[in-house]
């Protein structure tokens, strides 16, 4: 019986962490840009090149992406 | 009496509100362009080079002079860099992450009157504060109008009033002002074309900088290439911009192209920004400078200079940059610093126009 409630203790203590995990992941919007977001940019126009992109995530969905082009010289 | 001065108070006070805008959009040639002996130009060009085995950057995205340092963010590399003004390498400000004092995605900064660094993440929302010699202060979290839950801050201004006037790389709203806990108190500027979610769309473009001799605020849209002067109050006073060939047709190109994208309906929302003009500086009179960068092949990068009113007074050429470009021109009390698209960062000195 001892033993079921110190099992019981743990699991409780695991489960809080889990939550505490999951909640923190949620709440931030974190960057999910992986390097293939790239090709996810239009292709540029003639003459122009993709200069910048970034990703915003919330609760690890993408919510928005950045494609900034610059003129070639 | 009393009546003569009710009736001027209320003569200002009408005058304030129905003033009306002046828009120069379009100017076709500066006032002064074929007087060339009042004309800008530049010398002791100075290359900024400091020690690559100590510090390479690689994103100069913001430079600020000020008490002769220099302080350069490199948003890639999420901090600010602080040099001497022989390049000399000091310290550096702020580090990557997202507990207090990191900087994630810090996309602008500001330096008050009082000594205090802000800088903004675009990622995370919040302003970190530190002081000059880099040592953190405290966090504010911007509480952003739920309405343009999507928007990523894209620059920052500080009032002496410990005001927040922010722009953003997508959203309605062009200009926000937010109290010194980070908390919405208006909009001063709107969008004029809706923001469609989802969708494609065209990204803010925005650059919002100070005057020093007045209390206006300047926009400058990268893409349009159109400036509007506001008044704190939210008063559109201004809006002028100048009329040249290769942007107008680069603009109607790209206008095409974004329209097409926008047919394939999308899942989330995205800005698509295209740079056709540097950002501007002002100079300690008030000029304003930016540089178109679209430039036909063998021929100089025009650099363009407004009147603090907003008129075009003339465009002119920098002969010392022959075969590279300029991305970012930013002004100080005594320099001006060019960044070209090599990365490069020049310091060169006004001669005053007679």
């Amino acid at each position: 019986m001892k033993m079921n409630k110190k099992v019981s203790i743990f699991l409780i203590i695991v489960l809080l962490a889990l939550f505490i995990f999951g909640l923190s992941y949620l709440v931030y919007a974190k960057d999910c840009c992986s390097p293939e977001e790239k090709y996810r940019c239009p292709k540029a126009p003639d003459e122009y090149y993709l200069a910048q992109y970034s990703c915003t995530c919330a609760g690890g969905e993408l919510t928005s992406r950045d494609c900034v082009y610059y003129p070639e010289i | 009496m009393k009546k003569k001065k009710i009736i001027i108070c209320l003569f200002l006070f009408l005058n304030f509100h129905f003033l009306p805008q002046i828009i120069k959009i379009n100017q076709e040639e500066g006032v002064l362009q074929r007087d060339r002996e009042n004309h800008i130009t530049f010398y002791k060009f100075k290359k900024f080079q400091p020690d690559i085995h100590k510090i390479v950057l690689w994103d100069i995205t913001k430079i600020i002079v000020h008490i002769n340092k220099v302080f350069i963010l490199d948003q890639r590399q999420s901090r600010i860099f602080v040099f001497d003004k022989g390049a000399n390498y000091l310290y550096s400000i702020g580090r990557p992450g997202q507990g207090p004092g990191d900087l994630e995605y810090p996309i602008d900064f500001f330096i008050s009157k009082e000594g205090n660094i802000y800088v903004i993440n675009s990622m995370g929302k919040r302003i970190e504060v530190f002081s000059l010699n880099g040592n953190f202060q405290k966090r504010i979290k911007l509480n952003l109008p739920k309405e343009i839950f999507y928007s990523r801050p894209s620059c920052i201004l500080v009032d002496p009033k410990q005001y927040f006037f922010i722009a953003y790389n997508l959203s309605s709203h062009l200009i926000d002002i937010y109290d010194f806990r980070g908390n919405y108190i208006k909009n001063i500027l709107q969008r004029e074309n809706p923001v469609i979610i989802p969708g494609e769309n065209i990204g803010n473009s925005s650059q919002i900088g100070f005057f020093h001799n007045s209390n206006t605020l300047l926009h400058f849209n990268y893409f349009s290439g159109i400036f509007t002067m506001v008044s704190r109050m939210g008063k559109i006073e201004k809006i002028f911009s100048v009329s040249d060939k290769l942007h107008k047709k680069e603009l109607q190109k790209l206008k095409k192209f974004i329209a097409e994208k926008r047919k394939i309906k999308k899942s989330g929302i995205r800005a698509l920004t295209f740079r056709l003009w540097s950002n501007y500086c002002i100079d300690a009179d008030d000029n304003i400078y930016v540089f178109l960068l679209l430039t036909k092949k063998s021929k100089k990068q025009k650099l363009f200079v407004f009147s603090p009113e907003g008129t075009f007074l003339y465009w002119t050429t920098i002969p010392y940059f022959k075969n590279t470009r300029i991305n970012k021109i930013f002004c100080s009390e005594d320099d001006f610093i060019f960044v070209t698209s090599e990365q490069e960062i020049i310091f060169a000195k006004k001669r005053r126009i007679k």
